[in-house]
């Protein structure tokens, strides 16, 4: 019983939408994580003092708890408190929750990182505090981040796995699905785990070349 | 470019190592076609069979580390009639994926571990009679309206992946929308939360949640169904005709009803027939 | 009453909790004794060891650590027929992917210190041994510790995984509760707040460390 290319080839087409699903997934997650993620950091810098309490409880709630429970959270109580979503929208809102968590750090940090000086010089020109944020200070923190939003795509790919656990129809799932009911365990999941090794290789091929682009240009 | 070149040599290298693991990829064991394998087994002096170690009430372990439960009866009642001698037994705790494994290479004599008769697995097993026979049914909550296969079209149905339950599903109903989960109690969660109207799943397990959960009930005839037999290695007519002849003895016996009474009636719901599962005189 | 399951159901959420713990000491051990020497080996001039760790670290960090743990769980035992329980697979998998990461920081903490020590280690004829004894892991270990504390609270919340291996672990024992009491919301607050309590001193305690390194 070696390694059974027929049966990986009639499983292609399953393979294939599995896959999709998890980069679609994913790009959709980093989407609203990043979302989270900015207004996150901007409550966090220049927020006030409640605000930036409930933000750092958020942070920590969401990188100090297990991804795998965050997901069953939304999918299995949220219903006793009389917010039932479909295992789709389950799965977006609790990875988003930990994703989201990640980033505000993330562009914290990035915020931080934009020199001062142009803050104060924006200042004696008479811009506005939005004005400085949305036309200064964003724009750099965007860039000093982007290196940091690719890697965390990867981590999202890598922890969108988990949604087989809710029925999410995507690699993890396809894989578990077939193996349950035709063996194979080892050629489905030496399907499964090179694709999961291309997906995460390409992202941080591109994410290595995105990092040798901004050495020059920073 | 430097970059590039380390990226495909990377791959190339995980390809090689892929290709080490299948090189060294199991081989099949021979099949041993003796024609006295039960003689071979006597000159043991005793009988090694695989169990199952976590499927109560039919073989588990109980509190004190013992296996026990239907089918572990069954199993030393075989090795009563081969050695006089019910402790004359080596019980071999399997589960689904390496039983037949376990048995081909020699390890255990004899499946008796909630086996279902397959057609691919006839292929390499000898099946004995069957001594149990379970089948799909439905668990939906008490005041629902469902109560055939038809009503499921169209609806979100709660199975468990790869269970004959999620497979019988597909075939009978393809209709059906699927929201497939891991675990019972990831199950029965979700069809309290009214995310599936129903929860396909083998009648041994379901009449159980429904005796244990009140809240919901067992509808619907059974489907997909499947008969449990005892499995010798290809070839070893002699044994599986020496299981024949013992599991028509308890059938005469009325055995069956007695064990059932032993381990699982306690469990049934009330005015519970157990002619859906086992064979009576 | 509030917490009145978790006290009713508290000796088996115990036992689960104790499998929690026992699986991430286990890993904990395993995976850093495995990733330093890994490290290590990644650093070596031989093309071929060099090749070969960094094949092995690029393929378990980039592998979703549930697919690991389901392909030691699920096809390992089928390719060489051997069992491998649920426990052992969990830990298995955690193992591979741990050892991974800490081999990384290793590599980059030995690599950050400047070679210049380590000639001049060398000039005052210290064999390679010494050299990496008491050069080069002593200012290793200090850069090394914030990453090597973020790994490990990685790990306690990897730990979850292990109930979808069959484990009884601290999220399959809540799992069960729920099944039998029907109260979702304080069961999973319940294991939520046990893994912060563990995770949130680690996390702190990490950020520390990185600010006195800058």
């Amino acid at each position: 019983m070696g390694f059974d290319f027929n049966f990986i080839m009639e499983q292609i087409p399953y393979l294939m939408l599995g896959a999709r699903n998890t980069l679609i997934i994913s790009v959709i997650v980093l989407l609203l994580a990043v979302i989270v993620g900015i207004v996150g950091a901007l409550a966090k810098t220049s927020g006030g003092r409640f605000l930036r309490l409930i933000t750092g409880m958020y942070v920590e709630i969401a990188r100090n708890t297990p991804e795998l429970v965050q997901i069953y959270f939304v999918f299995f109580v949220f219903p006793s408190l009389g917010l039932k979503f479909n295992s789709f929208v389950s799965g977006v809102i609790a990875m988003t929750f930990f994703g989201g968590g990640y980033l505000v750090e993330v562009f914290r940090a990035g915020i931080e990182a934009v020199p001062k000086t142009q803050v104060e010089a924006a200042k004696s020109l008479a811009l506005k505090n939005r004005q400085i944020i949305v036309n200064i200070v964003f724009p750099q923190a965007l860039k000093i981040c982007l290196p940091s939003l690719i890697g965390y795509l990867i981590f999202i790919l890598k922890m969108s796995s988990l949604l087989a656990t809710i029925g999410i129809v995507e690699l993890t799932f396809v894989a578990n699905d077939v193996i349950a009911n035709n063996f194979h365990a080892f050629e489905m999941f030496s399907a499964v785990a090179l694709l999961y090794l291309i997906m995460v290789w390409t992202i941080s091929w591109l994410l290595g070349i995105v990092e040798k682009r901004f050495k020059y240009e920073l | 470019m430097a970059r590039m070149k380390s990226w495909v040599l990377l791959v190339l290298v995980s390809i090689l190592i892929t290709g080490l693991f299948v090189g060294c990829g199991k081989k099949e064991a021979a099949d041993q076609t003796t024609a006295s394998a039960l003689e071979a087994i006597k000159a043991k002096g005793k009988l090694v069979i695989g169990v199952k170690g976590d499927f109560p009430p039919y073989g588990f372990v109980d509190e004190k580390g013992n296996n026990v439960g239907f089918e572990i009866d069954m199993a030393r009642r075989l090795a009563e009639d081969l050695f006089g001698d019910p402790e004359k037994i080596e019980l071999v705790v399997v589960t689904g994926t390496n039983r037949i494994p376990n048995l081909q290479s020699g390890k255990i004599d004899v499946i008796l571990a909630t086996l279902g008769i397959t057609e691919e697995r006839a292929t390499q097993v000898d099946y004995s009679k069957p001594y149990f026979k379970s089948g799909v049914q439905l668990l939906v909550p008490k005041d629902s309206t469902i109560d055939s296969l038809e009503d499921l079209k169209g609806q979100q149905v709660i199975t468990i992946t790869g269970t004959t339950g999620d497979a019988g599903l597909q075939k009978l109903v393809p209709e059906a929308k699927l929201l497939k989960l891991a675990t019972t109690s990831e199950a029965l969660q979700a069809l309290r939360d009214n995310r599936g109207v129903a929860f396909a799943q083998d009648n041994t397990l379901i009449y159980v949640l429904a005796k244990q959960y009140p809240e919901f009930k067992v509808v619907g005839e059974p489907f997909a169904e499947s008969e449990w037999a005892l499995a010798a290695r290809k070839g070893e007519t002699d044994v599986v005709d020496w299981i024949n002849k013992n599991l028509d003895t308890w059938l005469q016996e009325d055995y069956y009803y007695q064990l059932y009474e032993k381990w699982i009636a306690k469990d049934t719901p009330d005015n519970f027939d157990p002619s859906v599962w086992i064979k009576r005189p | 009453m509030p917490w009145d399951i978790v006290v009713k159901n508290w000796s088996f959420l115990a036992a689960g909790l104790w499998a929690t713990i026992e699986i991430f000491v286990v890993s904990m051990i395993a995976g850093t004794v495995l990733g330093v020497l890994m490290g290590v080996l990644r650093t070596s001039r031989v093309f071929l060891i060099q090749i070969t760790t960094r094949a092995f670290i690029e393929v378990f960090r980039g592998l979703p650590t549930l697919i690991t743990m389901f392909f030691v769980y699920f096809a390992v035992p089928m390719l060489f027929q051997i069992e491998i329980p649920s426990f052992l697979a969990a830990v298995i998998g955690l193992t591979l992917w741990e050892l991974s990461e800490i081999a990384e920081i290793m590599r980059g903490a030995i690599q950050s210190i400047p070679k210049g020590q380590v000639e001049a280690g060398r000039a005052m004829a210290l064999n390679k041994a010494q050299v990496l004894i008491y050069i080069l892991m002593p200012q290793a270990v200090r850069r090394m510790l914030p990453p090597l504390i973020g790994v490990y609270t990685r790990l306690v919340k990897g730990t979850a995984l292990a109930s979808l291996v069959g484990v009884n672990d601290l999220v399959m024992a809540g799992k069960i509760v729920v099944e039998r009491t029907l109260e979702p919301l304080e069961v999973y607050v319940f294991i939520m707040a046990v893994f912060f309590i563990i995770n949130y001193p680690l996390s702190v305690l990490s950020r520390k460390l990185e600010r006195k390194l800058i």
